[in-house]
């Protein structure tokens, strides 16, 4: 992150928490995108994390002069919504025994190898290999790649959103790039470059 | 560019000047990484092999439509309320000006875009008649009865003919939000999704989207009972399962497994009007006190074991956080969890010092 673009972000920040609905606009107009983007992956049922998304942002504001100044606040706004995100949905599926709870939760982060090859029902035995490997992601480590390739956030920011401590972010996203480049075929990559 | 020399492969892949190489997003004229693998040629195979990894671990695009977010936006900035500023502000004036042309855009547009964009009351006759709501905002309509619809987005209400005759039927598809005039000659009636919701008079929702998994019912005042349709053609001489549900309760309606599940509202709201502003204030207060007085307040039964909970005290002071926040809290001062069965809450403790 730039110096001047972080300060305009403190500055627009603290107006926010002064009670300045255009500084909250500027705020929702940065931040929302990428809160709608995160929370449709986390939870399958779109309209449960929009409605989530709703409530948390009109909390934030009614609760604006009691909130700290965040280092990065990207990473606190994620952070707060995923936690938000967790416990509604926990609570929306009490009328569930706990059990039926793990079908539920998943990360819907999608690679886009992943549905060229479903899309193409391509045979090719190292595509198959590279797809099986993409699946057995673990969905800690699927989140911790979309947050580090598709927000683009720090390693800090990481662990702060999924609430685990820097080694342990940092491993997540480095076990993940291990695992794709088990049995790594040189055809694979000639294959891989001609088609995209 | 001298610093990649020392890079590992899984440092190239994540950084962000690499990847944007990869991915094709640098303007055309810039050759840096082209040129930088011509002067160190050795790294061609790393280089290689990072470019893939790149391109592997590339997540798909989801559907991100902009008018919807931008509809959101606007939603949560309509329900804020600013810190009232002295009239001569510009706010005041602004307002002013905004409801001025609402109301002129609003005779200027045509009947049907109106009841699509704005709250409309509007009275359906008794026959049978289809009504459908296609746009974003709620439509309210009023039934023959005087009972009080509000018909969600994407939802759809038929009136049965013989409404009133010895029933009140309605069928819907969607979400509304009913306010039933009391008539206990004639129970009024919501068949949704499989389900049926009865009633005498009283105000609940009913959520039974054809997409979706489950279909709620969900009470604010009075009471429903609920139950399953009975199919077409098979004669039950036993009547089916009816679930009664009070205020602040729900129940769950999984079409999959056809099971009937009663639980409680995501957001329980007092029911005790005394109460309504009143805050809860604890000091040292013991917590079978706290319990009861919550139980009280939101019709919701605790079910806990007094002896166990005897030596529990709890000091604290609410206001009108959500039930389950306040439960979050006190469970986690008595080192105790929580769970809702059957539309109670039951407290698992282990007892204090």
């Amino acid at each position: 992150m730039q110096e001047s673009s972080s300060l305009t972000e403190t500055k627009t920040w603290r107006a926010f928490k002064s009670g300045d609905r255009k500084a909250f606009e500027i705020l929702l107009n940065q931040f929302y995108p990428s809160l709608y983007n995160y929370g449709q992956r986390l939870v399958k049922n779109s309209d449960f994390a929009q409605d989530c998304l709703q409530d948390f942002f009109i909390d934030l504001w009614n609760r604006r002069e009691n909130l700290e100044e965040p280092q990065s606040i990207k990473a606190y706004l994620v952070a707060s919504y995923r936690r938000r995100l967790f416990k509604e949905k926990e609570r929306s599926f009490w009328h569930k025994r706990v059990t039926d709870l793990e079908d539920e939760y998943d990360v819907e982060v999608q690679f886009n190898i992943e549905s060229y090859l479903i899309n193409n029902e391509t045979e090719h035995e190292t595509l198959l290999k590279l797809k099986h490997h993409l699946e057995s992601l673990s969905k800690r480590q699927r989140e911790a790649l979309y947050l580090r390739f598709y927000q683009e956030l720090e390693y800090d920011e990481i662990s702060q959103i999924m609430a685990i401590n820097h080694h342990s972010a940092i491993n997540l996203v480095y076990e993940s790039l291990k695992l794709l480049r088990k049995n790594w075929v040189v055809s694979l990559l000639f294959f891989l470059n001609t088609i995209l | 560019m001298e610093k990649y020399l020392k890079y590992h492969i899984e440092d190239i892949v994540q950084d962000l000047y690499f990847r944007k190489w990869v991915l094709g997003k640098l303007p055309k004229e810039n050759l840096n990484w082209e040129n930088w693998l011509i002067k160190n040629p050795e790294k061609q195979a790393i280089i290689e092999e990072a470019k893939s990894l790149v391109i592997a671990s590339q997540i798909e695009e989801i559907e991100m439509p902009t008018n919807i977010i931008q509809q959101n936006i606007n939603e949560i900035l309509n329900h804020i309320v600013t810190p009232t500023n002295p009239f001569y502000q510009q706010n005041w004036f602004r307002a002013v000006a905004v409801v001025l042309i609402l109301f002129t855009v609003g005779l200027v547009l045509e009947k049907t875009s109106i009841v699509s964009l704005f709250k409309v009351e509007k009275t359906i006759p008794t026959q049978a008649t289809e009504t459908e709501n296609n746009g974003i905002m709620p439509l309210n309509l009023t039934l023959g009865d005087g009972s009080k619809v509000s018909l969600k987005k994407g939802s759809k209400l038929e009136v049965s003919t013989d409404f009133g005759e010895q029933t009140r039927t309605v069928f819907l598809t969607g979400e509304a939000f009913f306010e039933v005039q009391k008539d206990p000659q004639h129970p009024f009636l919501v068949y949704a999704g499989g389900i049926v919701t009865k009633v005498l008079g009283t105000s609940f929702n009913i959520r039974a989207y054809n997409g979706e998994n489950n279909i709620k019912v969900a009470v604010r005042t009075g009471h429903v009972t609920v139950y399953r349709e009975e199919k077409v053609g098979v004669k039950n001489i036993t009547h089916p399962e009816q679930i009664l549900l009070t205020p602040n309760q729900q129940v769950v309606f999984e079409k999959k497994e056809e099971k009937l599940v009663k639980t409680l509202v995501e957001k329980p709201i007092i029911i005790l009007p005394s109460i309504e502003k009143k805050s809860f204030e604890y000091d040292e207060t013991p917590i079978t006190k706290v319990l009861t007085q919550l139980e009280n307040a939101y019709g919701v039964k605790i079910i806990f074991d007094t002896d166990l909970l005897a030596n529990c005290n709890l000091t604290a002071s609410f206001s009108n956080e959500p039930l389950f926040d306040k439960m979050d809290i006190i469970c986690e001062t008595i080192y105790a969890r929580y769970e809702i069965a059957d539309g109670q809450i039951v407290i698992y403790a282990k007892g204090c010092k």
